[in-house]
């Protein structure tokens, strides 16, 4: 269970820079820079891969509009989904926060249904918590996704009917 | 990570039990909007501003229409319902006001069939924002607020 931070030390690229990288975000002489680097560092490889299967993970939840499972807690499948890549659930997402900064125009993902009713129940929220704490979802409904905004915690609920 | 998923089950069934102890307090100011999100064009309803960054920071859409306001007062376990376009109704029911944060019960119901439903609590004064129907080569969004009184 090492974190992808312990397990990430090489001087030469930060997950962000990493981040832009797979997004095509860097300049044609930045992003040349990187493609070089990566065929020597296999520290850098491996964050690469990493974030590149993260990303798919959510995109094509998002794009398809469903996690696979209908009539169930789709917040669980999502986690289901993210655990399956066999890494610290948490370091990964808060990594992935950090590298890819734009998923998908869903710029802030920061909550997700069971992270929310983890770290928020029972009522001891900082007033800084989001808008809403998110106790439980159900319903027809093929995918469900928690957000919460970065401008003020704000708590979005997008579910897809089925 | 199963743990707390059969704590709010155990939570859940306590409430559906036990729905006494929850009827306490006074009532609560309840505003629903529902939004039309769409990229038809490039407009913003004026009484939207409050929301309108919040949604430019989530979703990529240009168009968010008012469709419809309400507010209501209601008291712990009452119902209030809002219709909503697409034959859809809108069920928020506030199921505790005595904690620091307002307990609400929302629910969706298409054609009577109940699709979507949800628990949450609610910072007094904040709001959340539910989305998911399509509807009008666009989305429909429901922004829902409490405030004790
Ligand atoms: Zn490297």
């Amino acid at each position: 269970m090492e974190t992808f931070k312990a397990k990430y030390q090489c001087r030469h690229c930060d997950a962000r820079t990493l981040g832009r990288y797979l997004d095509r975000e860097l300049s044609p002489g930045e992003w040349q820079e990187i493609e070089n680097h990566l065929t020597t560092c296999s520290h850098c490889r491996s964050v690469v891969e990493h974030l590149e299967r993260l990303s798919q993970t959510f995109s094509q939840g998002i794009d398809q509009g469903t996690f696979g499972l209908s009539n169930s807690l789709s917040g669980e499948s999502i986690l289901a989904r993210i655990k399956a890549e066999k890494q610290p659930f948490w370091a990964d997402l808060a990594d992935l926060m950090k590298a890819k900064r734009n998923i998908l125009q869903l710029a802030s993902i920061a909550a997700i249904l069971l992270a929310t009713v983890i770290y928020y129940q029972g009522d001891t929220v900082l007033p800084t918590g989001p808008s809403a704490i998110v106790n439980s979802v159900d319903g027809e409904i093929a995918s469900v996704m928690i957000l919460e905004t970065q401008v003020s915690k704000h708590t979005i609920i997008w579910y897809t009917e089925s | 990570m199963i743990r707390p998923l059969k704590f709010l089950m155990i939570l859940f069934v306590a409430v559906l039990l036990f729905p006494g102890d929850l009827l306490a307090g006074a009532s609560v100011r309840t505003g629903i909007r529902v939004i039309h999100a769409s990229s038809n064009a490039v407009h913003v309803d004026p009484g939207l501003r409050d929301i309108e960054p919040e949604l430019k920071s989530v979703f990529k859409y240009t168009s968010y229409t008012l469709l419809k306001q309400t507010a209501m007062d209601l008291a712990p376990g009452t119902q209030g319902r809002v219709r909503l376009p697409g034959g859809r109704t809108l069920e928020v029911v506030p199921l505790d006001l005595t904690g620091r944060r307002i307990k609400y019960r929302i629910a969706i119901f298409k054609q009577g069939a109940r699709v979507f439903g949800t628990e949450v609590l609610l910072r007094n004064r904040g709001s959340i924002t539910i989305g998911g129907p399509r509807f009008k080569n666009g989305y429909l969004l429901f922004n829902i607020s409490g405030t004790r009184r």
